[in-house]
């Protein structure tokens, strides 16, 4: 089931911001005009998100937008606030892919080194089986000879 | 419960916030004492504060209004939000507290939900901010109201 909200920006000194997140378009709006005409905020816009809950994906939309200076400063700022944005999260995608490459990497080479430490600790073992099934053969060797008089 | 006069819900969510913002003033979020200063007295009943958001069982009730009585009201004074039950005005009106403390702005919400009684309820709510420290937010200030459909 898609979930809706409406997220109230208001302009000031050049810079955008958040205000308020609603459920219902009418009182989002509603307050979007009066933080315009009540307050010392410059430009509003309200922006419907629609997210469809299963994969994280969310549509965000402008619905309505308002300014009370001319309407292509606050528009710009907002333009730029979203490349900032996009650039940032970008940014972070590029790091999660080279955090999770390297993540990757590293644990290959950490099976590498399980891999080859089992191998070692199979040798050694099988270098005592044999170290101690030979002294074993060669105690009952002596023993034998010893015992048949042979020595 | 608030009595269930028409539109008083949403004169309510839309007057709490027009408040908080004059409380508000040139700071990002306003401290309780000018929320308190923000001609509040008819709307005290409808308002629940919670504090310690830090708290590992999570906020507590610190006032809990009168419309409330219903819902446990004064007896969730000091106990964690998780003791609200989900079948009540209070326990519904908390739906979007973690929204508030990850984004600091305030949420208002409409829903319904079945009561103890069977009864469908349609309510609206509003969870608000409030800092006494630039940066940190203390307290959220809540306020709901209901009818039965």
């Amino acid at each position: 089931m898609a979930q809706e909200s409406f997220e109230i920006y208001a302009f000031k000194d050049g810079n955008w911001s958040i205000d308020s997140v609603h459920d219902k378009k009418n009182l989002a709006v509603s307050l979007a005009v009066t933080l315009l005409s009540k307050t010392d905020k410059t430009a509003v816009r309200v922006v419907q998100k629609t997210g469809n809950g299963l994969n994280g994906q969310v549509k965000a939309v402008i619905i309505f937008k308002e300014s009370s200076e001319d309407i292509s400063i606050s528009d710009k700022a907002w333009e730029d606030s979203i490349r900032k944005k996009k650039e940032a999260r970008l940014k972070k995608a590029a790091e999660e892919a080279a955090g999770k490459a390297m993540e990757k990497k590293m644990a290959v080479i950490r099976a590498t080194r399980e891999k080859t430490r089992k191998f070692y600790i199979k040798i050694f073992k099988i270098i005592i089986i044999i170290g101690v099934v030979s002294g074993v053969l060669m105690g009952g060797i002596y023993y034998m000879l010893d015992y048949l008089g042979k020595l | 419960m608030s009595k269930p006069v028409k539109n008083v819900e949403r004169r309510l969510v839309y007057r709490m916030m027009i408040r908080w913002r004059e409380a508000r003033g040139a700071v990002e979020i306003p401290s309780l004492e000018e929320m308190s200063l923000q001609n509040m007295e008819r709307i005290w009943p409808d308002v629940f504060i919670l504090s310690k958001l830090d708290d590992e069982g999570g906020p507590v009730f610190e006032r809990v209004g009168e419309s409330f009585s219903g819902d446990g009201g004064a007896a969730l004074v000091g106990r964690p939000v998780l003791d609200a039950p989900e079948d009540t005005l209070i326990g519904q009106a908390l739906a979007d507290l973690g929204k508030v403390l990850e984004m600091k702005v305030p949420f208002t919400h409409d829903g319904k939900f079945v009561n103890k009684a069977g009864q469908t309820v349609l309510f609206r709510s509003i969870i608000m901010p409030i800092s006494e420290t630039p940066g940190v937010i203390d307290r959220l200030m809540c306020a709901a109201n209901s009818k039965v459909k």
